[in-house]
């Protein structure tokens, strides 16, 4: 999985003589919680979030009157607030690497580009829905969690178990365990009495940490 | 893979009748971003967000910015039913609760970070990415495939593929030369879309 594969293509973007009263409301307007700065020629310049604008907002305690702060508002331009330093990525960057890249630095999306062109935009959102693809959450079927020794064949002999059973894997994700012994093994099932695959998987030495129908 | 197992607890919480200011500097203070308001009585009154604070009025009540009916999770709720949750509802967060008691708070961040787990993003290996024909069996014989060749798999991910007739499997190999694992993937028929070390 790639980014370019789920990343959204023709982000919404403002330009460097942006306002913030008006990123705000294209903000707003677009629903998206970040927007990326272009400059003249077109090459990406910054990137500004939200948070940021909120943020810069006066404080309460400013003796600005509401129709003074809007006026300030709409005076300060993107470029005064945005982060020069953007953490990009590239279709081809891996979407586990974009999503470390995300936690590493608690940002929520990351501008994809190619060269200096903005191609794309890959979010929290966009990752999260990979994750539910991963975990077949949308999918109705038998989920197992098993307990398993980290060892070579492992995965060979889960699957290998359920084909024989007749079953059709609809999900499979693999977690790590306790400790560096064992991994903890999600598995959603179709077509496969529960209580047989349970057997199987006993058989196989395997500890059941869960099982239902969802 | 359940709530409990990821969840956050003891969890920060706040009385309801703060201000919107006092709430944003124990978020500052404790470096989170979700911050469940319980009533007199201990139960869950609500949640607000650092973005419900941020877009309120200086001065406010948390009480009176926090949304409306707030969306929890119980202990033993799978993790995929949690992101699910979060996806529906656009929320980043589930308080936990047993009971109308707050027990846990899981957070979009958590389940990042079991995203990174699954893909195996802080393991070393060959990470390879082929779309299989969505039929029984498949994984089988690639996980069989592997382990023949003396080849640990560290992760294996399914997702959707292009079509309904086929899947993209992203999987974790270590004990493996690239180029071997290639070539027998090619060998059962698989479509190669990625392949590099990681």
């Amino acid at each position: 999985m790639l980014v370019r594969e789920r990343m959204s293509t023709q982000p919404v973007t403002i330009r460097t003589d942006t306002s913030i009263t008006e990123a705000l409301r294209t903000m707003r307007e677009k629903q998206v919680r970040r927007l990326p700065v272009l400059d003249e020629e077109g090459t990406l310049a910054g990137i500004v979030s939200e948070k940021d604008l909120l943020y810069a907002s006066p404080s309460p305690a400013s003796s600005l009157s509401i129709y003074e702060m809007h006026y300030m508002l709409s005076q300060l331009l993107v470029t005064e607030l945005m982060s020069r330093d953007v953490i990009t990525v590239t279709p081809d960057t891996p979407l586990e690497e974009a999503a470390l890249l995300m936690v590493n630095n608690t940002i929520g999306g990351l501008p994809v580009v190619e060269g200096d062109k903005l191609v794309g935009i890959i979010t929290e959102t966009d990752i999260f829905k990979v994750f539910l693809e991963l975990l077949g959450a949308r999918v109705e079927g038998l989920r197992l969690t098993l307990g398993i020794p980290e060892r070579k064949g492992e995965m060979a002999r889960i699957t290998t178990a359920i084909a024989q059973l007749g079953g059709n894997i609809l999900a499979l994700g693999t977690f790590l365990g306790d400790d560096p012994t064992n991994a903890v093994v999600t598995v959603k099932v179709e077509d496969v009495d529960q209580e047989a695959l349970k057997d199987a998987m006993r058989d196989l030495g395997f500890d059941i940490l869960d099982a239902r129908k969802i | 893979m359940l709530i409990i197992e990821r969840m956050t607890h003891p969890v920060v919480t706040i009385p309801a009748d703060l201000t919107v200011e006092q709430a944003l500097e124990v978020m500052e203070e404790r470096e989170i971003h979700h911050l469940p308001i319980l009533n007199e009585d201990e139960t869950l009154a609500g949640i607000v967000t650092e973005r419900d604070l941020l877009r309120a009025r200086s001065g406010e009540i948390v009480k009176n910015v926090m949304p409306p009916g707030a969306i929890t999770a119980g202990e033993y709720t799978t993790l995929e039913e949690a992101a699910l949750m979060m996806a529906d509802h656009n929320i980043s967060s589930l308080p936990v609760v047993r009971s109308n008691r707050l027990v846990g708070i899981i957070t979009e961040n958590d389940l990042f970070r079991i995203f990174l787990e699954l893909l195996g993003a802080r393991e070393r290996g060959t990470r390879l990415t082929m779309l299989v024909p969505e039929e029984k069996g498949i994984l089988a014989s690639v996980t069989s495939e592997i382990a023949s060749m003396g080849g640990n798999i560290l992760t294996l991910g399914t997702f959707q593929g292009e079509d309904p007739t086929n899947r993209m499997v992203t999987v974790k190999v270590s004990g493996v030369s690239q180029e071997k694992l290639v070539a027998i993937m090619e060998a059962l028929g698989m479509e190669i879309v990625d392949v590099r070390e990681d």
